[in-house]
């Protein structure tokens, strides 16, 4: 997303202005992701109403066929089937699942808690190990420490999570039976899968803030804080933690959206029934309203953890807060937020 | 989806490891099989569905998962025991025909109650009937096909009948009353809208359970109906059902779901792996293989795809090809059978095809190279006038083994120089794709009733690509003979047609795996090889 022209620092009236310009930006992206969406499904050969009206031995007639048809509303061409789902949607109605025949918007309620509380306590479990691991990292005071815990993100990448998945599951559940996958919901079941799902979370963010610490750690007020005799745990948490967190927030933000759409096969591993399990089916059976459904919880999720951390942004950098030629010329010392995209910020950390 | 394959592929060999360490671990744990004891009253039974649940409304009833649940909730009016293939009574005590099978009367029992209190009348039997044979497809119900296609009306006689009329003549009829897709419900269901019918709290009938509760598309829990009385006379016992409730949690992941019935924490389960069958049973659980009513597993070829396959030798070169044993040998295990014919083993019908469509490379050779296609290219697929002897194949999408299977499958038509490329498709692409006019090769195992209802699509002119009315005689004629010697014949004369025509490939005995806990007893595969637990029960 390009930077709007209105920036948070000129005075109440622009920060209102940025936010709008955000917001309808956001909305701008809401709408597009949809079309788009719902243009492929419709391109895409086969849906399970044709399917089970083609199907060779139910042999219905032809009048039959229209008959439901019309009644799926799937007689229309696109553009009236388009125009018919946006006029639903304006009064909050995202349709029928094609398969189970609920309410979409039940269909997501009923899964998005167990999906909100996995990405919760993932997001803390992985905040808390990118953090320890951070500070082994960069003020650990043997250097094979301080080695071993810039390896490790790499480690916890390169292993999917399905593999650690498994592996916890033998070994705690159906070997020692610590816990059960059986109704593995609520905020406790939450706990197993989200210690598995946090380490690929944290890796990235890890990398990028051991790259930004040690960044911070050169720059002249910290030179100068420690000139004047601080200790290094306050030095650490009174001036690089904070600034040091900027990239992290933008890794952690698109994290987080992430999480709630893009845990599938933990899900599927640890049995819980959240967004990832009817994703699955729904993809699995072209069930173009519950995708849709998703699409949209999904895109505005992302526009909105990405409105968050922008506005985060000068929150915790005072720097960002300045005029608007002077934190230009900041940005180059201290990057105002991570490269366009986290994973390329996790590129160049490597590299 | 190759991370999902990926991880299909791990969790298959990490369960093996784990399976074997803790079988090693825990061997000579379990009680033996032989002391059974004497069914008792009570018990929680967990229940392990492989597939989230969709609609309950009557014409999503075959859907495997939906009928886990549903043959528990619901009665039907006839019977078909699954052991002798004959029809006996269920709601309905008695029932007889005319000479030509176009009118039924059929006597209901009195005592029968809906679990909403309403009674089991003639009339609402004759608005389910109505139902499976018009639906009312303008609000979303799909009438029952094939086997409602020839129903004409209903109308109730006197307080406890009911008679059929048929348009013409249907000797399968009262074998499909005995489908599951006919499953007799309340008329406060029949009268609501398809969105809400759907929903299973909203499905009353007249079944050993009720529903409890549910939660999303992911659990149901049955609890055992009071006051039930009227089980099929095939059934064990007599009065309600044994267990106190039935939950069932929809665990999509057959590692996990062998995972959690070694660790105890659950009873029953659809569908396990096929590698962890063996170490299951060596635990001491029982390995239900259920081989419901209907069709083996085939694979079907359209002769009018192109003018490479239209040529009977190079369609028979591709059965000879195929050798079910090694698939058997390599993929399964002795839980599991090859066809002996085109219709399952246990239903009327069934008569063996014999040795002459087997496994025979130099046949299939020899018959490819009188076909022309003599030339090799670099992959050694066959050529001829420039042009490769190669199809696609895509695997069928629900079948315990279907990528394994069709992986195999390729190896062997390869080794005969046909070249098959496998292209992995999801439900709703498969059918789209399998059912266009220039696709070669479909799966199908389909379940039925009766004999009747199979192979439609051969008939000339439908998916199948046939164009020869000759088969349609003979199918129609198994439509008009009763079950019986006669009816058989009937079923040899076009198995063999499709067969010689080579239109079809035999595999294997359909088969579904069921799996249950070492002290859980009496589950029984109904008909259609559904789980029926009336007469379960748990040992202490």
């Amino acid at each position: 997303m390009s930077a709007p022209t209105a920036r948070w620092s000129s005075g109440p009236r622009s920060r209102l202005r940025y936010v709008l310009a955000r917001v309808g930006q956001g909305l701008v992206v809401l709408g597009l992701s949809y079309l788009v969406v719902f243009l492929l499904l419709f391109l895409l050969p086969g849906d399970p109403i044709r399917a089970r009206l083609s199907d060779p031995e139910a042999n219905f007639t032809q009048e039959q066929v229209d008959q439901l048809l019309t009644y799926y509303g799937m007689d229309k061409p696109v553009w009236e089937q388009l125009w018919r789902t946006l006029a639903r949607l304006a009064h909050g109605d995202l349709g029928y699942s094609l398969t189970t025949v609920e309410p979409v918007t039940d269909r997501i309620a009923e899964a998005l808690p167990a999906t909100l509380e996995l990405a919760a306590v993932t997001t803390l479990f992985a905040l808390l190990l990118a953090a320890a691991l951070t500070a082994l990292a960069t003020t650990a005071p043997w250097q094979p420490v301080r080695r071993f815990a810039t390896a490790v993100p790499a480690a916890l990448l390169s292993v999917p999570t399905f593999v650690i998945g498994l592996l916890v599951l033998q070994i705690f559940s159906y070997q020692l039976g610590l816990f059960s996958t059986l109704r593995a919901d609520g905020w406790a079941g939450a706990v197993p899968p989200a210690a598995v799902l946090a380490l690929p979370v944290a890796a990235p963010l890890t990398r990028v803030l051991i790259e930004h610490a040690r960044r911070t750690q050169g720059e002249p007020y910290v030179t100068f804080a420690r000139s004047k005799g601080l200790g290094q745990g306050r030095l650490l948490l009174a001036h690089v933690a904070r600034p040091s967190a900027l990239p992290g927030v933008t890794m952690l933000g698109l994290a987080v959206a992430e999480l709630v759409t893009g845990s599938v096969i933990v899900e599927a591993v640890f049995n819980r029934h959240g967004i990832g399990s009817v994703i699955e089916a729904a993809v699995s059976n072209q069930d173009s309203p519950t995708l849709l459904g998703i699409i949209l919880l999904a895109a505005t999720l992302v526009v909105l953890v990405n409105l968050v951390v922008d506005l985060l942004y000068p929150v915790l950098d005072p720097r960002l807060r300045a005029e608007p030629g002077r934190s230009a010329e900041v940005s180059d010392a201290a990057p105002r937020r991570a490269p366009a995209t986290g994973t390329r910020t996790v590129e160049e950390a490597v590299a | 989806m190759t991370v999902f394959t990926r991880f299909r592929r791990f969790a298959g060999a990490l369960a093996v490891v784990a399976l074997s360490v803790s079988a090693a671990a825990c061997s000579g744990g379990a009680a033996g099989p032989g002391e059974v004891g004497e069914p008792r009253r009570g018990g929680d039974v967990i229940f392990l569905e492989s597939g989230p649940f969709t609609s309950f409304a009557q014409q999503d009833l075959r859907l495997w998962q939906n009928s886990s649940v549903s043959v528990n909730l619901f009665d039907l009016l006839l019977f078909l025991d699954p052991a002798t293939g004959k029809l006996e009574p269920w709601l309905a005590t008695a029932w007889e025909h005319n000479a030509d099978h176009t009118e039924f009367l059929l006597t209901l029992r009195e005592d029968v109650t809906f679990s909403d209190g309403s009674p089991l009348t003639p009339a609402v039997v004759v608005a389910n009937l109505d139902r499976f044979g018009f639906g009312d497809t303008g609000r979303g119900y799909t009438p029952s096909r094939p086997q409602f296609v020839n129903y004409e009306r209903a109308e109730p006689v006197g307080a406890n009948q009911v008679r059929i009329h048929l348009k013409q003549t249907d000797t399968g009829l009262l074998n499909g009353l005995s489908d599951l897709r006919h499953s007799i419900v309340a008329q406060r269901t029949l009268d609501l809208p398809y969105e809400q019918a759907a929903d299973i709290r909203n499905a009353v009938g007249s079944g050993p359970f009720v529903v409890d509760s549910v939660r999303a598309d992911t659990e149901i829990r049955l609890v055992r109906r009071t006051g039930y009385n009227w089980p099929p006379a095939a059934a064990d016992h007599t009065g309600e059902a044994y267990l106190d409730s039935i939950t069932y949690i929809v665990s999509g992941e057959a590692s996990s779901r062998t995972g959690l019935l070694l660790s105890g924490q659950a009873h029953l389960a659809r569908d396990v792996q096929i590698t962890d069958e063996k170490q299951l049973q060596d635990r001491g659980f029982h390995y239900y293989g259920a081989r419901p009513f209907g069709a083996i597993r085939e694979l079907s070829i359209n002769p009018t795809a192109d003018d490479r396959i239209a040529d009977v030798r190079v369609r028979k070169a591709i059965q000879h090809g195929i050798d079910i044993d090694e698939i058997i040998s390599a993929i399964y295990n002795d839980n599991w059978a090859k066809a002996e014919g085109l219709v399952q083993r246990t239903t009327p019908g069934h008569i063996p095809f014999g040795d002459e469509y087997g496994f025979d490379p130099e046949l299939a050779n020899r018959l490819l190279d009188e076909a022309g296609w003599t030339g090799r290219d670099a992959d050694g697929v066959r050529t001829r006038d420039g042009r490769r002897l190669s199809f696609t194949l895509y695997p069928e999408p629900n079948w315990v083994a279907a990528v394994q299977d069709a992986e195999l499958i390729a190896i062997q038509l390869q080794r005969i120089g046909i070249g098959i490329e496998l292209v992995k498709l999801d439900r709703a692409t498969y059918t789209a794709v399998t059912t266009k006019p220039e696709n070669v090769f479909v799966w199908s195992h389909q379940t039925a009733a009766d004999v009747s209802q199979l192979w439609a699509r051969y008939r000339s002119g439908a998916v199948g690509g046939n164009t020869d009315p000759a088969i349609d005689a003979l199918i129609a004629r198994i439509n008009t003979l009763p079950v019986g010697e006669r009816r058989t014949k009937a079923v040899a004369e076009v198995q063999r047609w499709l067969l010689d025509n080579a239109l079809v490939v035999p595999l294997q005995e359909t088969q579904q795996s069921f799996v249950t806990a070492p002290n859980l007893h009496g589950f029984r595969a109904e008909t259609l090889g559904r789980s029926a637990l009336y007469d379960a029960w748990l040992a202490g």
